[in-house]
């Protein structure tokens, strides 16, 4: 902070000082006390244990769809899928090969923005402000409706990501 | 949960369920193994091994205890990790006989933590782990007994009554079945 030192006494509008320049600064935190869900031990930006394990099943049964989580990052089923979906389709005869790859790029994105049932792995908070897993909290929580970390009763205060 | 309309056309739902559970247990148990064995480097007291090399969720444990009534007695114990870990506790048996006011003869274990469906903030939850389980067997050697809520009633008894009868009926089923 620079303070004015040529004050002009004789003007009405007396000041001591005045600001001429300031730099403001701010922090912030996610309002989540952790940010590891405390059943399953993984990130809850990430998908839970269970849903991760499901996933890595899943394609041999029925291939999900290329899915984009909320945070704008293509998720390794959906790397896997482009894989899948590239081999098997021929070229149209009359386009070269550069043309091929853009038309399955654009055709990769729309996809891609579909939601899915996958990506519904979301985080809940409690009224005590602990955050878990959905999944993982909705299993504890038919055995016992307390929270796990601080004991609790269990009450919802928030769902989503 | 069994869907018996599925079940009739084949889908064996309570099949993918396990697979999952399964998954996720294994998946527990590495990095839970990896830590436990971390802190029990050097543990003279616990040791723990795996009877099936492959099998993370079949464990020995013995434990030595260095203080109080128990020492010098070496002590056996059976952990088995259920499939639905960690929303239910690991199932731990006593293979040693022992004469303790939380085991009885038969090695049913009486500790709080390994209460699947406890009231109070002692019993199973899923934020705890087996490095907990495993110093609360130990604990229950020396600051954990607990003579008021016994599974042993007669040994309880008895300690109330006479110390002595105690200890010296600890130091002789010590003698007899807890020297390997």
């Amino acid at each position: 902070m620079e303070v004015d030192q040529s004050i002009d006494e004789k003007k009405s509008d007396y000041r001591p000082f005045s600001l001429k320049r300031w730099n403001a600064c701010a922090v912030w935190t996610w309002d989540v006390e952790c940010d590891t869900c405390a059943i399953c031990r993984l990130q809850l930006m990430e998908e839970c244990l269970r849903c991760q394990a499901d996933a890595t099943k899943g394609p041999e049964r029925d291939p999900p769809p290329p899915v984009v989580t909320k945070a704008g990052r293509v998720t390794r089923v959906a790397n896997n899928h482009l894989i899948i979906n590239e081999t098997p389709s021929p070229p149209p005869p009359s386009s070269t090969p550069s043309s091929t790859s853009s038309s399955m790029a654009a055709t990769a994105g729309s996809s891609s923005t579909s939601p899915s049932a996958s990506g519904e792995c979301v985080v809940v908070w409690g009224d005590c402000s602990h955050s878990f897993h959905n999944c993982c909290m909705a299993q504890w929580v038919k055995q016992n409706a307390r929270c796990p970390l601080c004991q609790q009763d269990w009450a919802v205060a928030r769902v989503g990501k | 949960m069994i869907n018996l309309q599925k079940r009739i056309k084949g889908v064996d739902e309570n099949k993918k369920y396990m697979d999952t559970r399964i998954c996720i247990r294994e998946k527990l148990l590495t990095e839970e193994v990896k830590d436990l064995e971390r802190t029990l480097m050097g543990d003279k007291v616990c040791r723990l091994t795996f009877p099936s090399p492959g099998v993370l969720h079949e464990m020995h444990l013995t434990i030595t205890p260095n203080d109080g009534f128990y020492k010098g007695g070496i002590y056996h114990f059976d952990i088995k990790v259920p499939a639905e870990y960690n929303n239910v506790p690991p199932v731990v048996k006593c293979l040693t006989r022992v004469w303790h006011p939380n085991i009885n003869e038969d090695g049913a274990i009486c500790l709080s933590l390994l209460r699947e469906n406890s009231l109070d903030a002692f019993g199973w939850r899923p934020t705890r782990n087996m490095t907990e389980v495993v110093h609360g067997l130990a604990s229950l050697f020396t600051d954990l007994m607990d003579f008021d809520d016994p599974l042993n009633q007669q040994a309880a008894e008895q300690y109330q009554q006479n110390r002595n009868n105690f200890e010296s009926k600890v130091r002789d089923y010590i003698y007899k079945y807890a020297r390997q």
